[in-house]
């Protein structure tokens, strides 16, 4: 069964975003939900991009 | 298990003005629907649409006004009672329409997708303008969601890039004021910056309060300075006031003089015996001395002597008045004092408590003037003349305060500068920063998105471009046609240009060269090749009359490709008038294993829509050789019909040499001629049986018998004439059952075809492969 064009779309974005480390994984879900719907908001990505603040980068470390 | 349409169900719809069951052969994958124009066809296909695309079918089209559900419903019938109900695998579909117009659809979840090619979508998808080509087929390559998403991050982006400018401006912007103010100062220091943080980190706490008590001050010398300005006005007016009083005085008591006693009650008198004079007109004696009178100039005489005795009277009310009026203002004149009063001791206590050096250097002595820095209610000439007398004293140290308070309040304004400008310096430096770095990461991912969604389009569309050209290639091999490509059109989104080859030439806009009937084909396969690339759950085709009138050679290859695709489709339906297509599917000739035969018999208002399966010919030919249905004329009749079919297609096939003539068709003998010795000795057909050695069989003898026995098609079949009359029925029943023996040998029983696929390049083969047909070619 093949994918509608945007889902296959969707997902082969996802795929890249994903592999460009561009977008923190913190927000994988979000991006995921989002992109499938079409709903993300131009807020919605400059959260992605926001700089991941260093406490967290390294309680992420940790986990 | 498959999912197909087994029946439709109509009642009041469109053409459906008495219920309509149209029933369909589920084994097979496709179904052909005949009727001529005018039969139904579109009810049929319309009703498919109503229920699984939710749509008015082929009146979506239509100008017809906005209102276009109204024709929906059968003619002298209601809206409710239209209903459709179409039965997919067992699941029962069920789509009705209310009085208002709106559509009451009961669609199973898990019936296939539906795609309907009407003729008009075929024009549009190939002659429109790239635009609505797109709009044709972009359900095909809709990516709305993804063109959401992407058009968000472009947003985000412009978004992100001015928060960069702006804090780059007003960064650049407060840099370059330090700079001037650093230089405005000389330049001090290493440079602008440490000069400025040195300048930012200074108190400005001392200066702030000098500032504010210095403004206070002056706020009170100047309040004072008002109100010691009013009482010098008002003392002015009261001056003159009192000058006015004794001028007045001195008028009054000089007109008091010259008056007489008792002036009011004679002023009366005059008065009335100057009204009685004038009302009196015949008058011409005094009434009280009884002398001798001129009415005119004792009137005369009588108003002068009323002004001189006026006089006194008005200048004792000016003197009142001008009385009043003085004694009001010397009351202002007093209250303006106290104000003075108050406002000097408001000043004095400021100054008593003050840290301005400007006066503390003063050395004001406060004992003893401690009167004055208590409040009077009331006017003290004293207490006035002291606190004027402190107040004039205080004043020579106000110049110097403004003078010193001009200097804080620039000073003041320069730091406060710095401090705003270091600090959104700093602030926008750490904007700029945090915004180049998101819009870097902004920017990257717009171009990942853009860059992926053009490729994914393009990938799409060259993958549907080469399904097409495959499909394409089946129609028309050889004819210097082809080479589609679907592209998106640079530029715009919406936009979808189809390019093609002409013979020598590549990328010719089809619409431009090609024929009409190639255009009809390039947009039916354009179709095909979109609804294959998203076939989904199983895709049911419906074709609605898209062909008209196509070449036999054209029409063979339409069917092939038919034929496969009804092993990629769950189901196709095809609908048509065109007569040639249903009858080559009833001679098997062609692709016709998998297709079911219906047929549209004509409409009438009051019987409404009428449908039949149509039977191929054989099984048609064999009903009327069994004996209870035996009819000599019509065996022998379709038996010699069969029989020129199927040798049309071997001469046909073998491209045999007929006999020229002016006028076709060619007759039996003349189809004779054409098998020569050689071709018909070497005929053999060759059937697969799994398991067992393939089985062969030299067509000579049947051709030979049919050849001595093909005129009884003529004699008994055609005329009347008394060989014919002679002939039994056996042995017409003969020449019958060899027709029908002859086409059991060339058709396959499995796939219903005649072999006529050359592929495996040494024989024919129908299209499940089970039988042959040898030779490839004409023997030499």
């Amino acid at each position: 069964m093949k994918d509608k064009p945007d889902e296959a779309l969707s997902k082969l974005l996802i795929e890249k975003i994903e592999k460009s480390k561009l977008v923190d994984k913190r927000f994988s879900e979000k991006l995921k939900k989002g992109f499938l719907l079409g709903n993300l908001s131009a807020e919605d990505w400059e959260l992605f991009v926001e700089e991941v603040p260093a406490k967290e980068k390294i309680n992420d470390k940790a986990n | 298990m498959t999912k197909r349409i087994k029946s439709i169900k109509l009642e009041s719809f469109k053409g459906a003005t008495q219920p309509f069951t149209f029933e369909f052969d589920t084994d097979k994958p496709i179904t052909l629907i005949f009727g001529e124009n005018g039969s139904g066809k579109s009810t049929i296909v319309d009703s498919i649409d109503f229920i699984f695309n939710e749509n008015l079918g082929s009146l979506e089209d239509k100008k017809i006004g906005h209102s276009k559900h109204k024709y929906l419903h059968s003619i002298l019938s209601s809206p409710d009672k239209l209903k459709v109900e179409i039965d997919v695998a067992g699941l029962i579909n069920i789509g009705r329409i209310t009085k208002s117009g709106d559509k009451v659809i009961d669609k199973k979840n898990k019936v296939p997708s539906f795609e309907i090619l009407r003729r008009s979508q075929i024009l549009n998808v190939i002659n429109a303008e790239p635009k609505e080509k797109f709009n044709e087929i972009k359900k095909f390559i809709d990516v709305t969601n993804c063109q959401k998403n992407e058009d968000s991050l472009r947003r985000a982006k412009d978004s992100v890039k001015l928060n960069y400018n702006d804090a780059s401006k007003l960064f650049t912007q407060s840099d370059d004021q330090l700079k001037r103010l650093w230089e405005q100062e000389g330049r001090s220091g290493k440079d602008y910056l440490t000069w400025a943080e040195s300048k930012a980190k200074l108190s400005t706490k001392e200066l702030d309060k000098y500032v504010k008590d210095a403004e206070k001050i002056i706020r009170y010398f100047e309040k004072l300075e008002q109100s010691i300005n009013d009482v010098d006005k008002k003392s002015e007016e009261v001056v003159k006031l009192k000058s006015s009083v004794e001028e007045k005085t001195k008028e009054y008591e000089k007109a008091k003089k010259d008056s007489v006693d008792n002036a009011e009650e004679l002023i009366k008198t005059l008065q009335s015996a100057k009204s009685y004079i004038e009302k009196t007109k015949s008058i011409r004696e005094c009434p009280v001395c009884k002398q001798l009178i001129i009415p005119k100039e004792l009137i005369s005489d009588i108003d002068k002597r009323l002004t001189d005795f006026k006089k006194p009277i008005e200048l004792k009310k000016s003197l009142d008045d001008a009385e009043a009026k003085y004694k009001r203002e010397v009351a202002v004149l007093e209250s303006k004092k106290i104000s003075v009063q108050n406002d000097a001791f408001s000043l004095f206590n400021f100054c008593k408590d003050t840290s301005l050096g400007e006066i503390k250097s003063m050395k004001i002595d406060w004992g003893k003037n401690k009167d004055l820095l208590e409040k009077s209610e009331s006017y003290n000439e004293k207490y006035y003349d002291s606190s004027i007398k402190l107040y004039k004293e205080l004043s020579t140290a106000k110049k110097e305060i403004e003078k010193e308070l001009d200097s804080s309040r620039e000073t003041l304004r320069q730091i406060t500068a710095i401090k705003t400008n270091l600090e959104t310096r700093n602030e926008k430096k750490i904007i700029a920063s945090e915004s180049e770095k998101k819009l870097k990461k902004l920017t990257d991912l717009h171009s990942i998105v853009e860059k992926t969604r053009k490729d994914f389009l393009d990938s799409v569309l060259a993958d549907i471009s080469n399904t097409i050209d495959e499909y394409y290639q089946k129609m028309h091999p050889d004819e210097g046609i082809g080479k589609i490509k679907c592209f998106m059109k640079s530029g715009g989104i919406s936009s979808l240009d189809i390019l093609a080859k002409f013979h020598s030439v590549d990328d010719i806009p089809p619409a431009a060269y090609y024929s009409e009937s190639h255009l009809d084909t390039l947009g039916v396969c354009v179709f095909i090749a979109l609804a294959k690339h998203y076939n989904r759950d199983g895709t049911i085709l419906v074709f609605d009359d898209i062909l008209t009138s196509v070449d036999v050679e054209h029409l063979e290859r339409f069917m092939k490709l038919l034929s496969d695709l009804g092993d990629e489709f769950e189901q196709i339906i095809l609908t048509t008038h065109y007569r040639p297509l249903r009858e080559r599917y009833r001679y098997a000739r062609g692709a016709v294993g998998n297709v079911s035969i219906k047929e549209l018999r004509n409409w009438d208002i009051d019987k409404g829509m009428y449908g039949e399966n149509t039977e191929n010919y054989l099984t048609d030919l064999k009903k009327y050789l069994v004996d209870m249905g035996f009819d000599r004329q019509i065996a022998a009749s379709k038996g010699g019909v069969l029989l020129e079919s199927l040798l049309d297609h071997l001469t046909f096939t073998y491209q045999c040499k007929l006999p020229r003539r002016s006028h076709p068709p060619y007759t039996i003998a003349d189809l004779y001629v054409g098998l020569t010795k050689k071709l018909s000795g070497a005929l053999k057909i060759e059937e697969i049986i799994i398991g067992s050695p393939n089985k062969e069989l030299l067509l000579k003898p049947i051709l030979d018998k049919l050849d001595s026995k093909s005129w009884i098609r003529n004699v008994v079949g055609a005329h009347y004439n008394q060989l014919g009359m002679e002939l039994t029925d056996k042995e017409i029943k003969e020449f019958g059952e060899t027709v029908v023996n002859f086409a059991e040998t060339m058709i396959c029983e499995k796939c219903f075809e005649i072999p006529g696929r050359d592929k495996s390049g040494s024989y024919f083969e129908c299209k499940c492969k089970t039988k042959r047909l040898h030779p490839l070619k004409e023997p030499k």
